[in-house]
């Protein structure tokens, strides 16, 4: 799905960094071992990234490295699951999630004392899912029941969330990667979401209230 | 043989030392001190892990300082705060640490992540190299990327790397004092790279597809292929460059 890929030096020429930033930032893991990608050109073998997801990530270091040192960045775009668990009032009152959204999950999943980092995150998409309208409330109840029961396998890997539709039906599901799957002519993708992006979103808006 | 557990005074947990030919099925300690011959069936975990002699290790090793004088094997992994190598480490599965000293040879079949490696001898590493400070003399063989904030080797044998990403980067050849009468061709040592990246890029004795950085210096027994600099680039008369731009 995502061929579009700039090469290294078009990559230092648009954001203006330098080699010695780059490298550090993924011996930091900064950028993802992933997103490395070599092929064959004129010179020999040349590396190529993802172009909207560099460039993004790019301008994001570049954005708050001053304010974050390296390895508190490199914990915002970890994969894998932040240490906090929050209570439930802490939740509402840090604007993490929406009253409405906490009580359709406690509705769904059980009220509980802390929520752990997992649980925050399975409550921030859901809000952010059924807040774009993407999402029905009945959909909402098949993304909690399998995160809750299938995201523990795939906890710190770049995991995808997928909605598919077809005559009315959907089918909801995570995988590792979404890129090579193929469905029949009456499926509708609706959702096709990077969970590794919501963390992030969800790890800075965390952070973003303690220093606060 | 002789196995003995002595308790420690710090946390409950007992020493380890094994003098002369002695084995020990792993688990967590305080200090394991090896003088002989040794095998550990499993995984261990201890604060401080000296080693004169030869220890085979078959698990992981999971400790705080290690020190070696003499050959050690990890079979399945290990991570360590400071390592002092004066003979042969072979690790299996990678290797992390904070500091690594080397005199005599590091291999690692996986990669290397450390803040700082020094030495003299060889560093071998299958996957990637990684680290804010390697310092080497000696020669390197490096499977993937060598990847480091700053990049010294002087070479003393035949060095390669598929790929050397970095800030500063220095590769020097070696200082021979010449021996009368002999000459030994090709004790020189040469670095082949595919690419070579970096702000600061000083390089002697390299082979290389392609250097790229800021300001970079080829220096005598160079053979590069194409050059791209921004700023700064000089070339000494006995290196051979097939092209070089600004961009």
């Amino acid at each position: 799905m995502d061929d579009d890929l700039i090469s290294k030096k078009e990559l230092l020429e648009i954001t203006g960094i330098s080699y010695g930033q780059l490298y550090r930032w993924k011996r930091k893991s900064l950028i993802p071992e992933d997103w490395f990608i070599r092929k064959s050109s004129y010179t020999g073998q040349e590396t190529f990234f993802p172009r909207h997801k560099i460039i993004a990530r790019v301008d994001k270091i570049i954005n708050m490295k001053d304010d974050l040192s390296l390895d508190e960045l490199a914990d915002v775009f970890s994969p894998s699951a932040g240490e906090t668990s929050l209570r439930s009032t802490e939740l509402i009152e840090r604007n993490i999630v929406s009253l409405l959204t906490l009580d359709l999950y406690v509705e769904i999943s059980g009220q509980q004392e802390e929520f752990t980092f997992d649980h925050i995150l399975c409550i921030y998409i859901l809000e952010k899912l059924l807040k774009s309208g993407e999402l029905s409330r009945e959909e909402g109840l098949l993304l909690v029941r399998t995160m809750e029961e299938h995201y523990g396998k795939l906890a710190g890997k770049n995991a995808e969330l997928v909605l598919i539709r077809k005559m009315g039906v959907s089918i909801l599901f995570l995988t590792e990667s979404a890129d090579q799957l193929y469905f029949d002519k009456g499926v509708k993708w609706v959702i096709r979401l990077p969970i590794a992006s919501s963390i992030e979103e969800l790890k800075l808006k965390m952070n973003e209230r303690e220093e606060a | 043989m002789k196995v003995s557990g002595a308790s420690s005074t710090s946390a409950q947990l007992n020493d380890l030392r094994i003098t002369g030919n002695g084995s020990s099925g792993g688990g967590s300690y305080a200090k394991i001190k090896i003088m002989g011959d040794s095998i550990i069936h499993g995984d261990v975990e201890c604060s401080h892990f000296k080693c004169m002699g030869t220890a085979s290790i078959e698990g992981s090793l999971k400790s705080g300082n290690v020190s070696c004088t003499g050959n050690m094997k990890v079979h399945q992994g290990m991570h360590s705060e400071d390592i002092s190598i004066m003979g042969e480490l072979e690790v299996m599965g990678g290797l992390n640490a904070q500091t690594l000293k080397v005199n005599g040879e590091v291999r690692v079949e996986g990669s290397l992540n450390v803040e700082k490696v020094k030495g003299q001898g060889t560093l071998s590493i299958s996957g990637d190299c990684q680290g804010e400070e390697i310092i080497i003399r000696g020669s390197v063989d490096i499977g993937n990327m060598l990847n480091g904030e700053v990049i010294e080797i002087k070479l003393y044998g035949p060095s390669r790397a598929r790929e050397i990403g970095g800030g500063k980067i220095t590769i020097n050849k070696a200082m021979m004092i010449p021996l009368i009468g002999k000459y030994a061709p090709g004790a020189n040592g040469a670095l082949q790279a595919d690419s070579i990246e970096g702000d600061e890029i000083r390089l002697e004795n390299t082979k290389a597809a392609v250097v790229r950085g800021r300001n970079v210096y080829i220096g005598a027994g160079c053979e590069i292929g194409l050059v791209e600099y921004k700023n700064e680039y000089k070339q000494d008369n006995g290196a051979e460059v097939g092209q070089y731009n600004r961009i």
